[in-house]
C-alpha cells in the first residue's frame, strides 16, 4: 500500500461514523461529551430507541458484567457503567454486526475480553471495573476501523496471517505501515473518548507506552492474552503476545490470582457461550 | 433440576426465587411470559474438550517464548486444563 502513516490517519480520522452505527449513537456520542448532560437525560435518549434499549440491557444482564439478570431499566444500567464508560459501552453494543461481518470471532475474543478485563481490574484492585471492562469491549476497535476503510486491503491480511504463520499485528505493519491499535486510537482520540480508554485502545499491545492509564492498558494487555490462551473467539491470530512483565508487576498480581481468574473465566465464557446482541 | 439465579420481570419483581425445583408449572408459565432462558443448577458441557483445549495452548504458546512470566502463564493454564479434566 503506497500511502504513508500519515495519510492513513488522515483517511481515518475521516470516518466520522462507522456505517452500522444508527443515528441515534452518533448523536449519543456527540451529547455525551456535553458537559452539562446528566446520565439520566442520556438514558432519555437511549430509551427512546427500542433496539438501543435492548441492546444495552442486553449486554448489562450478561455473564460479561457482574450483575447478570438483575438490571431492568435503561437508567439503571447507566449508572452502574458510569458517565465515563458510556460512550464505550454504547460504541461496543453498535459496532456487533460490523465485529462479526469484519472478522469470524472478533466479537466472541471482544466480549471475552471484556470479562477478563473486570475479573483482572477487580482483582488488581482497580477502581472503575466498568470503565475496564468497557476497555476490553472495544480494545480492537482498530481492526473494525481498518477492515471498513480498507476492506479489501485488510481481508489479504487476515488470509495471510493463516497461510504464513504471523501475527496479524506484524502483517498489519508491513502493508498498512500501521496497527490496529493505532488505528483505533486515532479514532477514539477523533471521537473525543476519555484519555483513558483513548491509551487502552492505543497501547493494548505496548502497554510500557501509557501515560495517563498505566494500569488500565495492564489490564487490557493482559485481558487480551488471557482471552486467547483460553481460546474463545478469534482476533485475526491464535498466538499469544507474550505479557509484558512491567505491565504484570503494575497489576500486582500472583499466579494464584491468574488461577482464579481463569477459573471464573471458565464459568463465563460458559454461560455466555454464542452471547449475541 | 433447580433454578440457580432468580427470575425478574422487566420491573425487576422475582418470579421465581434461586433454588426452587423447576417443575412443568414454572415451565409452563416462564412459556407464557415469553422468558426463553433462566439459569439452572449443574455444571454445563465444557467449552472445549480436553485435546482442543490443549491444542489451543500448543498453538497460543508457539511464538511467545520462554521468558520467566510466560512460562508461569502456561504453567498456571496447564493447571487449570488439569483441574477441569483431571491429570489424564
Amino acid at each position: 500500500m503506497n500511502r504513508s502513516a500519515l495519510e492513513i490517519r488522515k483517511e481515518i480520522e475521516g470516518l466520522s461514523s462507522l456505517p452500522t452505527i444508527p443515528p441515534v449513537v452518533t448523536r449519543l456520542l456527540e451529547i455525551v461529551d456535553s458537559e452539562e448532560i446528566s446520565i439520566k437525560e442520556i438514558g432519555d435518549v437511549i430509551s427512546r430507541d427500542q433496539v438501543l434499549s435492548a441492546r444495552v440491557l442486553k449486554i448489562v444482564n450478561s455473564p460479561i458484567y457482574g450483575f447478570p439478570g438483575r438490571i431492568s431499566s435503561v437508567s439503571q444500567a447507566l449508572m452502574l457503567i458510569g458517565l465515563s464508560a458510556i460512550k464505550g459501552m454504547l460504541l461496543g453494543v453498535s459496532i456487533f454486526e460490523i465485529m462479526q461481518k469484519t472478522m469470524v470471532g472478533l466479537w466472541e475474543h471482544s466480549i471475552g475480553a471484556a470479562a477478563a478485563a473486570r475479573l483482572i481490574a477487580s482483582r488488581a484492585g482497580l477502581k472503575d471495573v466498568e470503565e475496564a471492562s468497557v476497555a476490553g469491549l472495544i480494545h480492537d476497535i482498530g481492526k473494525v476501523v481498518l477492515g471498513i476503510r480498507y476492506t479489501e486491503e485488510y481481508r489479504a491480511v487476515l488470509e495471510r496471517t493463516g497461510e504464513e504463520q504471523r501475527y496479524v499485528i506484524e502483517l498489519e505493519r508491513d502493508v498498512f505501515g500501521v496497527t490496529h491499535a493505532q488505528a483505533g486510537g486515532w479514532i477514539a482520540q477523533k471521537w473525543n473518548f476519555p484519555v483513558n480508554l483513548v491509551e487502552a485502545i492505543g497501547y493494548h499491545h505496548k502497554p510500557a507506552l501509557s501515560r495517563e492509564a498505566g494500569r488500565l492498558v495492564s489490564v487490557v494487555h493482559l485481558s487480551d492474552a488471557v482471552v486467547k490462551m483460553m481460546g474463545f473467539g478469534f482476533s485475526g491470530d491464535p498466538y499469544l503476545h507474550p505479557v509484558e512483565r512491567k505491565a504484570w508487576e503494575l497489576l500486582g498480581l500472583t499466579e494464584e490470582d491468574l488461577r482464579e481468574v481463569l477459573s471464573e473465566m471458565e464459568d463465563t465464557l460458559t454461560e455466555t457461550g454464542s452471547f449475541e446482541l | 433440576m433447580k433454578i440457580a439465579r432468580p427470575v425478574v420481570n422487566a420491573a425487576g419483581m422475582v418470579l421465581f426465587g434461586e433454588g426452587m425445583e423447576l417443575t412443568e408449572g414454572i415451565l409452563e408459565k416462564l412459556a407464557s411470559l415469553n422468558i426463553e432462558s433462566i439459569y439452572v443448577e449443574g455444571a454445563g458441557e465444557p467449552r472445549l474438550s480436553r485435546d482442543e483445549y490443549l491444542r489451543t495452548m500448543e498453538v497460543a504458546f508457539s511464538k511467545a517464548g520462554d521468558d520467566e512470566l510466560t512460562t508461569a502463564l502456561r504453567r498456571v493454564l496447564q493447571e487449570h486444563i488439569n483441574s477441569l479434566y483431571g491429570e489424564g
